[in-house]
């Protein structure tokens, strides 16, 4: 993790106080992770295809000029349409709504949600974890009464009760999930905040008299970065996974805004004469996730080689 | 042992009465509170309803109402469930127990398969019967159990003309093929999850300085790995097995719907559905007692098995 190599160390005798650092001969951490990162060819492969499918997700709106079809444009003469026929590529559902455009109007929700759970759940988690494993004491046995609550609560549960006190939409559905996903993170954070805050440059810091809040921002968290990234990147796929499963249940995002998770519940009751309203769908979520479960896994092998060695 | 005992029981005790009197006020602040159903239909009158909250004590001041659910909670009393015909909601929750113990039992079972897939994973570490245990994981972390269990009906259901529907009540052959196809898609994860977590486990056992001693000894291959090396990485699977009972009680929500399992997850979004809150409520807290029983039941153990571990 430490930057500050032989080569780079600085000379002995009193430091000119001045921002300049002699630059760094030897590659930063972020950028030789980046590099071990791109020389795996799964990662790679899986982000091509997972930036693929975000940027049409994203394009949505364009593509349906494309496609022909916008997102709730009902064709009743042709409902049911198998796909290939009647212009509808991947076939069209019960009120003749395209399937194909459909699906990249519901990534933008699933992949929205996914992130945003994980960007939820990081910040919470990264913060408690981090008070926690700093701090210890009262503030340790605080963060993990909240842990123990929100680990031993069955979330699906409890977000079933959360949906029927509010239609959730995008946002409130990643909030409340995401105040509900954030066990993981913090115990993590805290594992390795614990294992830094023994390291001889914390103790350095302290004693040239920087603050908790200087150590805790400056000198801790730039190097949770790789941790906090590739717990996120799994939030993400639990997130989109979830997601999916609480639409189908009807209790997460509901139509007319099409999510992975409640179009496969619209083509529930068709499983044998329309099967492709449930499968679609299925397959994208398994895509998505398969390839940003990949990435994590790349990130996680990436940052630290070491794993990759012990496989 | 004892203090240490003692200490995770008070804390577990603890843990359950903070989560139950948060569950309690999350039922209480719903919109409209536990008759919201009623504000629905338009041929009860505001009356009505007023007759209806004194009959079941709505209208006495929260910490009344708080203080005598607490008391009948404890008794195990936990009301009427009004969507069954007003019997009591721990004789409704009783009949649907069993059938969710089968699942989640059967589910456990299955996922152990993943223990000797991690072992095998590891002594074959880089090769293909590692490579193809790999694909199993990433795929079984990566698809939705659900759609898949929806694709598993799909298929039989257009080629044999039979899916597993229910229980299953001839005998039991019946209730194991209706059984198996269920329990495995609810043991995905936590299969995935022991795989992982055994393999690494055994990789890092496989590379202790003890192992190589009995192996430098002439032990006979069997022995070293049965006794040093099994024995080590199995210790940790014991604690994932308390962790997954949360995520194998949501998953029962999905799976038990789609197979129409008669159990409690299926009876949690039967009771959403027709907003019983006094069925939510006690599922909450007997899903979340179970979950806390499971995980201090965990931390035993795992002291027990593994004597480097202090317990302070």
């Amino acid at each position: 993790m430490s930057q500050v190599s032989e080569r780079t160390a600085p000379p002995v005798g009193p430091t000119p106080l001045s921002d300049k650092r002699r630059k760094s001969l030897s590659k930063g951490f972020f950028a030789s992770a980046f590099e071990r990162f791109l020389r795996d060819r799964v990662s790679l492969i899986s982000m091509i295809i997972f930036v693929i499918i975000a940027l049409l997700a994203i394009c949505a709106p364009l593509l349906e000029k494309v496609i022909g079809f916008t997102r709730d444009e009902q064709d009743l003469l042709n409902s049911y349409a198998p796909p290939g026929t009647a212009g509808h590529i991947l076939g069209a559902d019960e009120l003749g709504r395209d399937i194909l455009i459909r699906l990249l109007w519901g990534g933008q929700v699933s992949l929205s949600v996914g992130f945003l759970v994980a960007l939820i759940s990081g910040i919470i988690g990264t913060l408690l974890g981090l008070l926690a494993g700093y701090f210890g004491g009262w503030v340790d046995d605080v963060v993990n009464a909240a842990y123990q609550i929100v680990a031993n609560v069955p979330t699906l549960f409890l977000l079933i009760i959360l949906g029927l006190y509010f239609k959730p939409d995008v946002l409130s559905l990643s909030i409340t999930f995401g105040l509900l996903s954030w066990a993981g993170n913090a115990r993590q954070i805290r594992g390795a905040t614990l294992s830094l805050r023994s390291r001889d440059y914390i103790d350095a810091a302290l004693v040239m008299g920087a603050n908790n809040s200087r150590i805790m921002g400056i000198h801790l968290l730039p190097n949770l970065v790789s941790t906090i990234l590739v717990v996120a990147a799994f939030d993400v796929v639990g997130a989109m996974l979830g997601e999916a499963g609480l639409s189908y249940l009807g209790y997460g995002i509901s139509v007319p805004i099409p999510s992975w998770g409640n179009m496969i519940a619209d083509g529930n009751g068709h499983l044998t004469d329309a099967p492709w309203l449930a499968i679609f769908p299925g397959v994208m979520i398994f895509i998505t996730v398969l390839c940003i479960f990949l990435l994590a896994d790349g990130l996680r092998d990436a940052f630290d080689p070491r794993l990759k060695e012990k496989g | 042992m004892t203090r240490f005992i003692v200490r995770r029981l008070i804390q577990s005790l603890l843990l359950l009465f903070t989560i139950m009197t948060l569950s309690f006020i999350l039922t209480r602040v719903a919109p409209g509170g536990p008759e919201a159903l009623y504000f629905e239909n338009k041929n009860i009158g505001p009356a009505e309803i007023a007759a209806i909250r004194k009959a079941r004590g709505l209208d006495e001041p929260m910490y009344v109402q708080y203080f005598k659910w607490l008391w009948a909670t404890l008794q195990l009393d936990f009301g009427v469930a009004y969507s069954y015909a007003r019997r009591p909601v721990v004789e409704v929750i009783w009949t649907k127990l069993g059938p969710t113990f089968q699942l989640g039992l059967m589910s456990y079972l299955i996922a152990l398969v993943g223990v000797p897939l991690g072992v095998y994973a590891a002594r074959h570490r880089g090769k293909l019967g590692d490579n193809v245990v790999r694909i199993f994981t990433v795929i079984g972390s990566a698809v939705p159990h659900f759609w898949l269990g929806l694709i598993i009906i799909t298929i039989l259901a257009n080629t044999i003309k039979w899916f597993p529907q229910g229980q299953g009540d001839q005998g039991i052959g019946d209730w194991f093929i209706h059984i198996i196809i269920p329990a495995l898609l609810l043991s995905t994860s936590a299969m995935v999850a022991f795989t992982r977590f055994v393999r690494s486990e055994t990789i890092d056992t496989l590379g202790q300085d003890y192992v190589r001693t009995a192996n430098a000894k002439g032990l006979p291959y069997n022995e070293v790995s049965r006794r040093h090396v099994l024995r080590n990485s199995l210790i940790p699977v014991v604690t994932l097995m308390g962790a997954f009972l949360p995520s194998i009680l949501g998953g029962a929500a999905l799976t038990e719907s789609i197979f129409n399992w008669p159990g409690i997850g299926q009876l949690f979004v039967n009771s959403a559905s027709a907003r019983d809150y006094s069925i939510l409520l006690a599922l909450l807290i007997i899903g979340t007692t179970l979950t806390i029983i499971g995980t201090f039941l965990a931390d035993i153990a795992y002291v027990w098995v593994d004597p480097r571990i202090r317990y302070n």
